[in-house]
Order: C-alpha cells, then sequence, then structure tokens
C-alpha cells in the first residue's frame, strides 16, 4: 500500500498521524511528492494532482484525506480514531470538517500571499484569513469539547493548527488560550513529533 | 431541519439531490443564504461562511456537504446515498471526492474571472482547468462501470458535469469522453437532477 505525501501538507500529515496512531505505519510505503515539479506532481495517481492519495495493492484508489484516514482505521490495529456510528461520529467528522475547511482558506490566504506583484490582491487574502479567524474563534469557545478520546477530529485540529501557525505565525493564539494549550499538549504526542517537517520546528 | 441554501450552488445542489433521493426533502425547510454577500456570509453557522449548512430538529448545526450527505444517509436508515461497507462503499466516496474537487476547481476559475483583469492570473487558471481535464479524464476511464445506482459518487459526478457544462460552455469534453457523455446524458435526466437545475452564480457583494 502506497502512499502519496508531501512533507508539508497537512492533509498528508493527518493521515501519516492516523497511521502512526494505530501502529499500521510500518505497513504504509511513503512516496513523497514534490508538488512543485510537474513531473513529480503528475505521478501522483490522485486525477486532482492533490497529496494524500493511498494506492491498495489491488490497485484501488482511495482519496481525498477524510476516506484514506478512514481506510487506515479500519486495518486491524490500535484502537479506532474514526467512530463509525452515532453522536461520536457526528461529533469527530464535523470537527474533522471545521478543521479542514479551515486549513482550505490558510491554503488559499498563502497562495494568494505568494502571487507574483500586480497578480496579488490583498483583499483576496484579507478575506480567506477572516473566514480562519472566524474558525479559530469558534473553536476556541467550543474548546471543552475537546476533551475526551483522540479522534480524527482532533486530529485533523492539530494539523491545521501546526500549519496555521508555520505560515502566519503565533498571533493566534493571543485572543485564544484554551485552543493554544489544548494545541500545545496535543502537538507533544509522538505521531505529531515523528510528522513535524523541519522547517516548522524551526518556525 | 433546515437548510442554508443558495440556488447556485452545486454543493447545496448535492444535498438537495441527496434529500430528494432518500424522500427527506419535504422534512427540510430552506433558507435563502447568497455566500457571495457579505451580509450573509457573517450570519451563517459555519464559520467559513459557506453553504450548505443544515440545522438538525436536534438543533445540531452541520457541514460540509459529505458531512450532511452522510447525515441524511444516516437519517433516512442508512445504505441509500453510502453504501455501508466494502467496494461499493470506496467507490462511491471516492467518486464524490473527485467530483466535488472538479466542482472546487471550476469555482476557483469563476472567482478567478471575476476578478480585474489585471489581477487575473492566467496561470491559475489554466491550471485549475488542466485538473479539471484531468479529472473527466479519470471519469471516462471507469464510465464503463456507472450505472443507474443512486448513490452519491453518481449523483455528484452528474453535478459536476452539469457544472461544468454551464462555466465552460466551450470545453467540448463529450466529443473526447464518449463513453461518459453516453452515461451522462441517460443519467441526468433523473428526477432528482431535472428538478434542481442551478441558477447562474452572482457577483460578489
Amino acid at each position: 500500500m502506497k502512499l502519496w505525501y508531501s512533507p508539508r501538507s497537512p492533509y498528508a500529515r493527518k493521515c501519516r498521524i492516523v497511521a502512526i496512531e494505530r501502529g499500521v505505519a510500518d505497513r504504509l510505503e511513503l512516496v513523497t511528492a514534490d508538488l512543485a515539479d510537474p513531473k513529480s506532481a503528475q505521478a501522483i495517481p490522485n486525477p486532482l494532482g492533490k497529496v494524500p492519495a493511498l494506492l491498495l495493492d489491488d490497485g484501488t484508489l482511495i482519496i481525498d484525506s477524510p476516506l484514506i484516514a478512514e481506510h487506515l482505521d479500519q486495518m486491524p490495529g490500535l484502537p479506532n480514531l474514526v467512530p463509525m456510528e452515532g453522536p461520536a461520529r457526528r461529533h469527530a467528522t464535523q470537527l474533522e470538517a471545521i478543521a479542514d475547511g479551515i486549513c482550505d482558506a490558510v491554503v488559499l490566504a498563502n497562495l494568494e500571499r505568494n502571487r507574483r506583484d500586480g497578480e496579488r490582491s490583498e483583499t483576496v487574502k484579507t478575506q480567506q484569513l477572516a473566514k480562519v479567524e472566524r474558525g479559530l474563534d469558534l473553536l476556541e469557545r467550543d474548546a471543552a469539547r475537546l476533551d475526551g478520546p483522540v479522534t480524527i477530529g482532533h486530529i485533523a485540529l492539530g494539523c491545521m493548527l501546526g500549519y496555521h501557525e508555520f505560515r502566519f505565525g503565533r498571533d493566534w493564539r493571543r485572543t485564544r488560550p484554551r485552543l493554544a494549550a489544548w494545541y500545545d499538549a496535543f502537538a507533544r504526542r509522538p505521531s505529531m513529533q515523528e510528522t513535524m517537517p523541519p522547517e516548522m520546528k524551526s518556525a | 431541519m433546515r437548510l442554508r441554501y443558495s440556488p447556485a450552488s452545486p454543493f447545496v445542489r448535492k444535498v438537495v439531490v441527496a434529500a430528494m433521493e432518500t424522500g427527506l426533502d419535504g422534512r427540510i425547510e430552506r433558507i435563502a443564504t447568497d455566500p457571495m454577500k457579505r451580509k450573509d456570509r457573517d450570519g451563517a453557522p459555519n464559520p467559513l461562511g459557506k453553504v450548505p449548512s443544515l440545522e438538525t430538529d436536534d438543533g445540531i448545526e452541520i457541514y460540509d456537504s459529505p458531512v450532511i450527505v452522510e447525515y441524511l444517509d444516516h437519517v433516512a436508515g442508512g445504505n441509500r446515498l453510502i453504501p455501508a461497507s466494502g467496494r461499493a462503499r470506496w467507490d462511491a466516496l471516492r467518486r464524490q471526492a473527485l467530483a466535488d474537487g472538479i466542482l472546487e476547481n471550476t469555482i476557483l476559475v469563476f472567482i478567478e474571472t471575476l476578478r480585474k483583469p489585471d489581477r487575473r492570473s492566467e496561470n491559475w487558471i489554466a491550471h485549475n482547468r488542466r485538473v479539471i481535464a484531468r479529472a473527466i479524464d479519470a471519469l471516462e476511464a471507469e464510465a464503463a462501470g456507472l450505472g443507474e445506482a443512486a448513490d452519491i459518487g453518481h449523483l455528484t459526478v452528474a453535478i459536476a458535469l452539469d457544472f461544468v457544462d454551464q462555466h465552460f460552455p466551450d470545453q467540448d469534453w463529450r466529443a473526447t469522453h464518449p463513453t461518459l457523455a453516453r452515461w451522462f446524458d441517460r443519467y441526468r435526466t433523473r428526477l432528482s437532477l431535472a428538478a434542481t437545475r442551478l441558477e447562474p452564480a452572482s457577483a460578489p457583494g
């Protein structure tokens, strides 16, 4: 089974963490994709050209990150991270959807910032970052709901916060003490440490 | 249930189609929301300001569209839109993800074309259109396996192809993707799809 990833992708990191947390990482062959290199990007089996992409030994392709996480979660291993039924599932997948949605806005804001002069729009960047701010405010307000067993929702949240801080710095922490405290504790997990790109450590 | 609704959003259309296919449409009240308007964005329960967003009868707010679809499937008794297990489940969910990708990239192109010409990136438009073209190639490669099933994979693929037709009338994908075209032209006559054609999107407000 092969997992295409790029070291900085928060969505791929989510899947790598699921594999590590469940003790199935040794069954994954990791393939590094360099999204800036068209040749490397074209080799990703996902027609959308995105990572992560999981190719099973029987040739079945699994995209995108929530589905890959669910698939890895169904392999025999340590306790599950993706509840399959009831309120627990809705709670976990909803948190994952919010975290991934905020992450999408962080990615778009960063792309906008990196456009060349003339094509860059402060308005677009500001709009995307406003979504991020509102999303983080909601998460801070609901931070008490982060207590309890770790699920795919927590993992998505940890990956999103790490990526956001890497791209846009530590300012987000000022008005969100509970979320920041949660993140600092979560980031100490060995799976988070192991999947942290070196440049993120020094950021 | 209350659905934040925009008649221009293909992701809202997916939820409405899913509701019709499971017979839940009559239990969903629609609240008109224009995600291009700041007032509606700021008042949205989804902090990202996006539609669709569904408030359940228990007062829980859920989004985005894959999460809502799964919820509707659950309310309808399960195994209706999303096969419960096995290959059928992965096929349905993978096709939904692929079709959602086509929708997202089409929306990125649309938003880019709303920019002033001198702030527009032709490279970005070309990149996204290439992604859409590759995704349609991938659908053609598996089109012989598409049938009449009303699972979320089939339904979202049809919604995505409709959206491509609406936004890129110049892209004659049918000529080069005949198997997919034959399937699509038959499948899109389903009642749930025929009853939910999109209105053109408004400019941002």
